[in-house]
């Protein structure tokens, strides 16, 4: 078989479509739980309607920036309207209805919210933004969604949908961390800096959690070489993404032959990264405020694991459910 | 509700109806998607490459001087000797060339990362600079004295932490590398408005950025001063 053939083939692979509807779920869930902060907050034109209007944004006299504000004219109530469509498009994502259309709308809505208040929109709205796409194009809506219950009168059917989405969404994260870790070159990030960047992020004010800033000075001091090795081990951890196509296509490939294949399978390099990655992002998410930041990484890594495994745990879940269920309804009707 | 199965993970070649049915696929379809995909995918790659040339003064920061050390002895190991600042203006130039190509070769796709306000440029996290900055409001009493209302991450009179702690206001408000944000007259009209409405024994907010920079570890962090410094006046601020 040719060189050709052979990419031909890679590009055409089909698989559960449990994985990539499961990352649908977890983005557009992410992305619904921010801009329903922004409403509980009371942000919408504080953060997206022209200055004339109360707002932050540009001003009603300023060349428009955003499609909306070209099309309809720049005011505080087509500020509501994006965000609205925005909202109802995330809660389509999350449950699957029309799927592809919603993630295609979501992308643009997003992308116009992002025109109106750039400096509000931040790395992992593009990230989301990115993934979006990806999923407007892929099967991700064929099961565990609205759309799936139409169709075949379930939730979870068995449908296969081709693959390449999840390989994108693995590129993505490479590019994303890998970017990301050669970018720490500030002397904090590295051995000139005593790798102090953790040490020094959790006493600003902006960004350390309370929890963080209530640490007592001589208990950062106790722990300064711990944050000096989980700096290093960070800046290590996001340079070594560079490798994770190929630790993937290792574990999807794991019936050849090869030593080193074998013996990466066998070390669970992936599975390692992966875990450090996880421990990452929720060590962030508890010492730092940055929002729907390590949610949103974290809501990308259901592309890493197997479909079938993702398969078995949404079966298990719903079969743990279903129990609990029907426990919760013999408790209430004894007879 | 749920159907449970068990069929191989993988298959090509063939496409799948939703009720599960196997159909042939197009001939076609297999080698254009592959081909489409491979367009995105280059698209992508270029994307991904830096978008901005190498700044001169970025050689002065020790980190790069070592990055620049580097080279110049692997250059040396392949018998390439280069004084240091020929080969950082060699850098330069190449990063302005490299920058302008990625330009040219992105230049037919623009529109869509325009209108998706989608790129691959990452710089997550990169905080941990040992100068960062903290808001401070402070509001001007009957009596003309200043009264501290918010100092980020310690004190907080009036219940604003909520709104100032969530991230798409920080990113409005928390200075870069070049000043101040091009919001951030903005978010000061913003944030003194909604003072001055609930709060009528103020007659003035004043914002501003203590640049503070951290100590070794058991040192305390020192003052450096007040930057961006913003009044409004309630006189300003009502219509």
């Amino acid at each position: 078989m040719s060189l050709v053939e052979r990419w031909i083939r890679f590009w055409d692979r089909h698989e559960p479509a449990d994985a990539l509807a499961v990352l649908r779920i977890l983005v557009g869930a992410v992305v619904l739980s921010d801009l329903a902060e922004v409403g509980r907050l009371g942000l919408v034109e504080a953060l997206w309607a022209p200055i004339e209007d109360g707002g932050i944004g540009p001003s009603r006299h300023a060349r428009p920036i955003s499609l909306t504000y070209a099309w309809l004219g720049a005011s505080a109530s087509h500020a509501w309207l994006i965000y609205v469509i925005a909202c109802m498009a995330a809660l389509a994502v999350t449950l699957g209805a029309r799927t592809r259309a919603s993630a295609l709308v979501l992308v643009v809505a997003y992308a116009e919210l992002s025109r109106l208040s750039p400096d509000a929109d931040r790395g992992i709205d593009v990230l989301l933004r990115n993934a979006l796409l990806v999923l407007a194009f892929s099967g991700a809506g064929k099961t565990l969604s609205y759309d799936a219950f139409r169709a075949h009168g379930h939730l979870h059917p068995f449908v296969r949908v081709p693959s390449w989405p999840r390989v994108f969404l693995v590129l993505q994260l490479t590019v994303l961390y890998f970017w990301a870790g050669i970018l720490k070159q500030t002397a904090p990030w590295t051995a000139l800096g005593g790798y102090s960047a953790l040490f020094l992020v959790l006493q600003q004010p902006h960004y350390a959690s309370f929890a963080s800033l209530a640490l007592s000075p001589e208990l950062l001091a106790a722990l300064s070489p711990l944050l000096a090795m989980a700096t290093f081990v960070t800046v290590f951890w996001e340079r070594g993404a560079l490798v994770l196509p190929l630790l993937f296509y290792f574990r999807e490939t794991r019936t050849r032959t090869g030593r080193v294949r074998a013996f990466v399978n066998r070390a669970r390099l992936l599975e390692i990264w992966v875990a450090l990655g996880v421990v990452f992002h929720l060590s962030l998410a508890l010492s730092l405020e940055l929002g729907i930041f390590p949610w949103g990484c974290l809501a990308l890594y259901p592309a890493l694991a197997r479909p079938a495994a993702i398969r078995n745990v949404v079966a298990r879940t719903a079969r743990t459910i279903r129990r609990i269920a029907r426990g919760a309804a013999r408790a209430r009707n004894p007879r | 509700m749920f159907a449970a199965a068990s069929r191989p993970e993988y298959s090509t070649g063939v496409t799948h109806a939703p009720s599960g049915v196997a159909r042939p696929a197009p001939r076609p379809w297999p080698a254009l998607r592959a081909a489409l995909l491979t367009f995105v995918l280059a698209v992508q790659c270029v994307a991904a490459t830096p978008a901005q040339p190498i700044a001169p003064e970025r050689f002065a920061r020790a980190e790069n001087q070592r990055l620049v050390g580097w080279l110049r002895a692997a250059l040396a190991a392949i018998g390439i000797s280069i004084e240091r600042p020929r080969l950082e203006q060699t850098l330069i130039d190449a990063s302005e060339d490299l920058i302008a190509l990625r330009s040219q070769l992105l230049e037919p796709v623009a529109p869509f990362f325009r209108y998706t306000d989608t790129r691959q440029q990452w710089g997550l996290f990169l905080l941990g600079s040992r100068q960062c900055f903290r808001l401070h409001i402070q509001g001007r009493n009957r009596d003309g004295g200043w009264e501290l209302l918010y100092r980020a991450g310690a004190e907080d009179r009036l219940g604003l932490a909520p709104w100032l702690r969530y991230r798409r206001l920080r990113g409005i408000f928390n200075p870069n590398q070049r000043g101040a944000r091009a919001q951030y007259r903005g978010f000061v009209d913003w944030v003194s408005r909604r003072i001055l409405a609930e709060n009528i024994e103020y007659d003035a907010i004043r914002v501003s950025m203590e640049r503070l920079e951290i100590g070794e570890p058991g040192e305390p962090t020192r003052s450096l001063g007040f930057e961006h410094v913003e009044v409004r006046t309630r006189a300003e601020l009502v219509p």
